[in-house]
């Protein structure tokens, strides 16, 4: 009785030929039973390569984009009123010690009696 | 273009309003979109989206057959990869690492529609014995070859196939998508469904040898009609 390939081995044979076993391709060239079940998983498995490609009957790209979280950096207007909002800080202390520098001297001479 | 644009959006630390062509997108790795999106750039997000798509939908169309569900699903996906973003640690594809989302994403849809049993019964279910299989296909064992192997092949059997892959399990559909028609190695298909590179060849010639009974079963059938 003919000892015919393992199922696996001739699937094997089918997919990738040339890392097949020297035993297995003795075998297959003599052995049509194992050449037709080769034949039919190449047949197979080519037609499971050529299944179509399935699609969503939406933008998934879009969706998912207009799903995201906003990202949390801060925008361009908003460092622009952070850095206005500093200059103009900058320039109300400016002008205040500017306008007042000579009354500064008299501020803290009744400190030191209260502490006392 | 996009080294302006790259400059620009480190010297302000936040993102630039600029719509990348997906030409662009397919040649920029993966390394490169990921820093973007971390830093801000949804629109790099999209080009992931878009690179990731047919994969990540051929995962979803195996396992979820509701298209309302498919399409809540495969947005999740994509939401929670974008979430998980900043643990990615580049030890896979990016696209790997986003069908494994998609796959156990799907899975846990499953379990919680209780479509497959729970966890103990699921190995066992997903990729259990030949026999429950071919259970699975309805068809009898130790199905005559011989002569009906040419009359696969002479036969149109596109329809027939396609039904028999649609009964699979869903981790056997997965692997044969995977495999044949997206084309990853054993390992990386190991990475997507969490099995061993050795479990998922064993699983493949598994489901192939089902897939052939079933054809040639669907033959025997014809035949007596």
């Amino acid at each position: 009785m003919v000892k015919h390939l393992t199922d696996d081995e001739v699937q094997q044979f089918a997919l990738e030929k040339l890392n097949c076993e020297k035993g297995t391709l003795d075998h297959i060239q003599f052995c049509r039973e194992c050449q037709a079940k080769a034949e039919g998983y190449r047949v197979m498995i080519a037609d499971i390569k050529h299944r179509s490609q399935p699609a969503l009957e939406f933008d998934l790209s879009a969706a998912v984009l207009h799903r995201l979280p906003l990202p949390q950096t801060k925008t361009t207007s908003d460092r622009g009123l952070i850095w206005l909002f500093i200059l103009i800080g900058i320039g109300i202390t400016g002008t205040t010690i500017y306008r007042f520098r000579g009354s500064f001297a008299y501020l803290f001479d009744g400190l030191t009696t209260i502490l006392i | 273009m996009e080294i302006c644009l790259n400059i620009l959006q480190h010297f302000c630390n936040q993102p630039v309003e600029w719509q990348v062509s997906s030409n662009t997108g397919q040649n920029t790795t993966d390394h490169h979109l990921v820093e973007r999106v971390l830093g801000g750039d949804t629109s790099a997000f999209g080009i992931i989206v878009n690179n990731t798509e047919n994969l990540v939908t051929r995962i979803v169309f195996d396992a979820i057959h509701n298209e309302s569900d498919r399409k809540d699903i495969a947005q999740d996906i994509y939401l929670k990869a974008y979430q998980k973003l900043p643990t990615f640690k580049f030890q896979s594809k990016l696209s790997t690492w986003i069908a494994q989302i998609g796959y156990n994403t799907c899975i846990d849809y499953l379990r919680k529609k209780k479509l497959v049993l729970p966890e103990n019964k699921f190995e066992e279910t997903e990729a259990g014995s030949e026999n429950e299989m071919l259970d699975h296909l309805n068809i009898a064992q130790g199905i005559s070859a011989g002569a009906a192997d040419a009359v696969v092949i002479e036969k149109n059997i596109s329809e027939i196939l396609k039904t028999g892959i649609s009964k699979l399990p869903v981790l056997y559909k997965t692997l044969i998508t995977l495999y044949h028609n997206e084309e990853l190695s054993y390992e990386e298909i190991g990475e997507v469904t969490g099995l061993p590179a050795g479990t998922v060849k064993s699983y493949l010639f598994r489901a192939r040898k089902g897939l052939r009974n079933y054809l040639l079963h669907q033959y025997e059938k014809e035949d007596l009609w």
